[in-house]
């Protein structure tokens, strides 16, 4: 990935190591479309005469919109928010400045929800992390136009490589797993008198008040919540239910380790429930002991480390949540996780009292959607190319510059959505088919782990090839590409009547030609939606 | 002490130096490969340039004399 940066100061420093590309100062009418996303990095200018930066400030604005039109719509551009980096008012009630930059700052955001490639790099969150007033370092100001001190240089690399992560949808956790016992409340349950145990009121109860109000917070933003303690689950059970001060209810946790088992075996089976990968688990628990086992045990899993006062756990915590759950914007399926989860689990608990399949798959009134990527689900189709390991036959990480492209190359760029008798999942599958002569290749399909075990896999690809074939593309080729995470699709294709035709290690190709289109079992009920 | 510095401008660098190294007869100590340099020395020897001394801070020879001057003459730090 390559990048060029407009900029107005000196800013090679901060990027140092970076596959990037520099403008000259202040000049943005040099676009070279051979790079893969484009930053607009601008400062206001240190100017002892306000009214100059004003000025300047609307001089931005025009570039950004020169930059819009010029700059090809599938790439991305990332602009950093004004900031105020030093202000020599004199009068004090005079914050035209102020304003100025709140009004480019709106606009910015007004631009990033017009167009789909234009992203937003919040410049204050950096401001806050590396929690100083003192930025400019004078001399190297004054010799070199170098704004930001470059002591800096190293934390500004890790948050600027975050920002990125995060509006990319990469490396983003989806799961956090908790202990209780002095983590969300103050004191032991199974021990202490209820009455002693700090939750509300003042210190240190409102502490954990906090804590609480954050965590429930991020199942908002669509994280897990799941609990590892060592408890009896009765204990544990009673105090959610009759502490009034309780934020969190035992309900907003998926799954619930309440025992005297191990905390690397309650979350080993946590990651097996939920069908999540280890490296997307975060662990919070304030004992140093149990920290450590599960480091030891479980180095993919991420381990809050606990500040030593408990006056700071909010700040700490929220910092740690902020880097490592936050998402650049929130779909709708983010908001409907957890009821996700849950209906998953139900689903599973209803499925044990059917014994067979057919029957217990029909009573789940299954409704399918099969449609094709627009500008109001390109979001969401990303993101399940960037997140989903599992069940994706070949791990093409697209972004939403990538569908674009690909869309508009004719190809087929597809999802799936699903409804059953226990609420409405969403968009939880994507495909890509690319069309050649008269064959067509099946070059992506993914589905997110949380609807498996109902057969929609089978039936969203007789549906693609069904699709295929209407199109008048009866040769239709497919393939795996193993990697360390999709070992459970590795069979797919051959149990969906195509045939192998050529492997490899790591790569197996499929061929199948239809003489007439799939017939879909009728326990299911298929639309397709738009054209 | 030279040794070390030594060490970060071929960090810095991203290549293997001479001592007769200088900024006019070396193709990468460009004007922000010196920035960086400058940048890395402040932080590793934990000391301030002045302007005059970045000016002159051009060749191999003359940053080891800067920095010995700046960190009373080669003690270690």
């Amino acid at each position: 990935m390559s990048g060029y940066i407009f900029r107005n100061y000196t800013v090679e420093y901060l990027f140092k190591d970076m596959d990037v590309k520099f403008s000259d100062y202040d000049e943005v009418f040099s676009i070279n479309d051979k790079y893969d996303y484009y930053v607009f990095m601008y400062f206001c200018n240190i100017d002892v005469d306000c009214n100059n930066v004003n000025k300047q400030i609307q001089g931005y604005m025009d570039k950004i919109e020169y930059l819009i039109s010029n700059i090809p719509n599938n790439k991305n551009l990332y602009i950093f928010t004004l900031k105020n980096i030093y202000d020599f008012s004199l009068v004090c009630s005079n914050k035209n400045l102020i304003q100025k930059i709140n009004n480019f700052n709106k606009k910015i955001y007004q631009l990033h929800k017009k167009y789909s490639n234009i992203k937003i790099i919040d410049f204050d969150d950096f401001f806050i992390r590396i929690n100083t007033t003192e930025i400019i370092n004078w001399k190297y100001f004054y010799m070199y136009q170098m704004i930001i001190n470059p002591t800096y240089v190293k934390q500004f690399q890790a948050w600027y490589r975050e920002q990125i992560n995060r509006i990319e949808g990469k490396k983003i956790k989806k799961c956090l797993v908790i202990d209780l016992d002095n983590t969300i409340w103050g004191g032991v349950i199974g021990e202490d008198d209820p009455s002693k145990i700090a939750l509300g009121g003042s210190f240190p109860g409102n502490i954990f008040l906090d804590i609480q109000k954050l965590i429930l917070e991020l199942k908002k933003i669509g994280v897990i919540l799941c609990i590892a303690s060592k408890n009896n689950y009765e204990d544990a059970k009673k105090f959610f239910e009759s502490n009034p001060n309780m934020i969190l209810k035992l309900s907003d946790f998926i799954v619930k380790k309440i025992n005297w088992n191990e905390k690397y075996r309650s979350i080993t089976e946590i990651s097996k429930e939920l069908n999540i990968g280890m490296d997307s688990i975060v662990f919070l628990d304030d004992s140093p002991v149990e920290r450590e086992k599960v480091k030891q045990m479980l180095p993919e899993v991420y381990v809050i480390d606990f500040p030593e006062s408990k006056y700071e756990y909010l700040n700490y915590f929220y910092k740690e949540f902020k880097r490592l759950f936050s998402k650049y914007q929130l779909t709708k399926e983010d908001k409907n996780k957890t009821k996700q989860y849950k209906q998953r689990a139900k689903q599973e608990e209803y499925k044990s009292k059917f014994s067979n399949y057919n029957e217990f798959i029909s009573k789940l009134k299954i409704s399918i959607e099969y449609g094709y990527m627009n500008d109001y689900n390109v979001g969401r189709l990303e993101q399940l190319f960037q997140k989903t390991n599992q069940f994706n036959l070949t791990t093409n990480r697209y972004q939403v510059s990538d569908l674009k492209t690909l869309n508009e190359e004719k190809n087929l760029v597809v999802y799936v959505s699903v409804k059953n008798k226990f609420g409405d999942n969403g968009i939880v599958g994507a495909a890509v088919v690319k069309f050649n002569n008269d064959t067509a290749e099946i070059d992506s399909l993914l589905l997110s782990c949380r609807t498996l075990g109902v057969g929609i896999e089978n039936i969203f690809l007789k549906i693609i090839c069904n699709d295929c074939y209407d199109r008048g593309f009866k040769k239709i080729y497919g393939k795996y590409i193993k990697t360390n995470k999709n070992m459970q699709v590795s069979n797919f294709y051959d149990n969906n009547g195509f045939e192998k035709i050529e492997q490899d290690d790591n790569k197996t190709k499929y061929f199948v030609k239809l003489k007439q289109k799939f017939k879909l079992d009728k326990e299911y009920e298929v639309s397709i939606s738009g054209g | 002490m030279e040794d070390k510095i030594k060490e970060i401008m071929e960090k810095v660098f991203e290549r293997n130096i001479t001592n007769d190294i200088t900024m006019e007869n070396s193709e990468v100590w460009d004007s922000i490969a010196h920035i960086n340099l400058i940048v890395e020395l402040e932080q590793k020897f934990n000391i301030s340039f002045e302007p005059e001394e970045i000016e002159k801070m051009n060749s191999y020879y003359a940053i080891v004399e800067i920095v010995k001057n700046k960190t009373n003459n080669g003690d270690e730090v």
